[in-house]
């Protein structure tokens, strides 16, 4: 057991910094701990598993042990701003003021292909007019557009408008949610209106109801299956 | 917090077992390894049946122990013991010195084995 437990702490801390290593592009949304645990964790649970001979305490054990780790370093990255830089490493601006800087690409091996994939993804097709890219910890790129290219919004357009509420799932699959109905502040009754207003004779008709505390509601209706 | 506090004293409670653990494998392999020594000493004195004894006292050492040892130790090595402490009575039963030397060397490796698989070695952890 204290073999188990000296090895997987080994293996934890040495892929842990072959990640940081590896580089951003490797990690895709996870921390490079998470990762380390994610890959880890599922190859240790299935040897007790597929093989009968073996102990479930060889599975046990280090995957305590790589708990452990993972809430320690985790409760380290979140106190020390030295260990965070050390772990989770630094965000990279890729493009500053519409300028690429090709060291930092070169530094974080990340392809011209990559970077105009990653931008399409958040719709920007012509790189000039990105003001700010950023390679973050998890893999990610964050792009800022030029203002000008940015959309409007009601704020710049002296537009007044009610704040969204977060909709609440009254009805699923026929069957109504009473916390729900309590979260948005209202009741049976109201519910029951609704569903009339809407052709609905009873809640089992109704597959999805969502409503927010404005009282505003979407319906779909149950399909015979 | 909290999570961290559980966490730590969960991991705290899995070192305290390991060592225990350390300390009967260690304990139980020391064991049947000396009363291995003792038989082929006893054989080489020409006293077979004590060390027919002997011989059976370590294989019935190493059964009560199997609920324990089944917990830590791949099954296997712990058939292998079963196997070598079992050989080891019958060649002791037969009386010939130069077999049961050999199985008597068995036992000490697989045994050996064992203990070196659980001890806190540089050797062992890689």
């Amino acid at each position: 057991m204290v073999i188990s437990i000296c090895r997987t702490i080994i293996i934890y801390l040495l892929m842990v910094v072959s990640m940081r290593v590896m580089g951003k592009r490797q990690l895709g949304e996870l921390e490079p701990t998470e990762f380390v645990v994610a890959v880890l964790i599922s190859d240790i649970a299935a040897n007790p598993l597929a093989d009968p001979g073996t102990p479930l305490l060889y599975g046990v054990v280090p995957i305590i042990t790589l708990i452990f780790c993972e809430v320690m370093l985790s409760f380290g990255v979140l106190k020390s701003r030295k260990i965070r830089s050390a772990v989770s490493g630094n965000p990279s601006v890729i493009i500053e003021n519409g300028k690429i800087l090709q060291n930092e690409m070169r530094r974080n091996r990340f392809t011209i292909d990559e970077l105009i994939e990653h931008l399409r993804k958040h719709g920007a097709c012509d790189v000039g007019g990105v003001k700010y890219a950023v390679l973050e910890t998890d893999g990610s790129l964050s792009v800022i557009p030029y203002a000008a290219r940015s959309p409007v919004t009601p704020l710049q357009m002296n537009i007044e408008t009610g704040e969204a509420e977060i909709p609440l799932v009254l009805i699923s699959d026929g069957e109504v949610i009473r916390e729900s109905l309590l979260g948005i502040g209202k009741d049976r009754e109201w519910l029951e209106g609704k569903l009339s207003e809407n052709g609905f004779g009873d809640a089992k008709e109704v597959f999805i109801m969502t409503a927010d505390c404005l009282g505003n509601c979407f319906f779909a209706a149950r399909e015979p299956a | 917090m909290k999570k961290e506090i559980a966490v730590s004293a969960v991991f705290a409670l899995l070192i305290f077992l390991a060592v225990m653990n350390v300390r009967f494998i260690g304990k139980l392999t020391s064991e049947i390894k000396s009363m291995t020594e003792e038989t082929m000493t006893l054989a080489q004195r020409g006293e077979w049946d004590r060390a027919e004894k002997l011989a059976r006292e370590a294989a019935e050492l190493w059964e009560k122990s199997d609920a324990r040892t089944h917990l830590v130790l791949r099954h296997t090595a712990i058939e292998n013991a079963d196997i070598v402490l079992n050989a080891h009575i019958g060649f002791m039963s037969s009386r010939n010195q130069k077999e049961a030397q050999g199985s008597a060397r068995s036992v000490r490796s697989v045994i050996n084995g064992i203990r070196e698989l659980e001890c806190f070695r540089l050797g062992s952890i890689f």
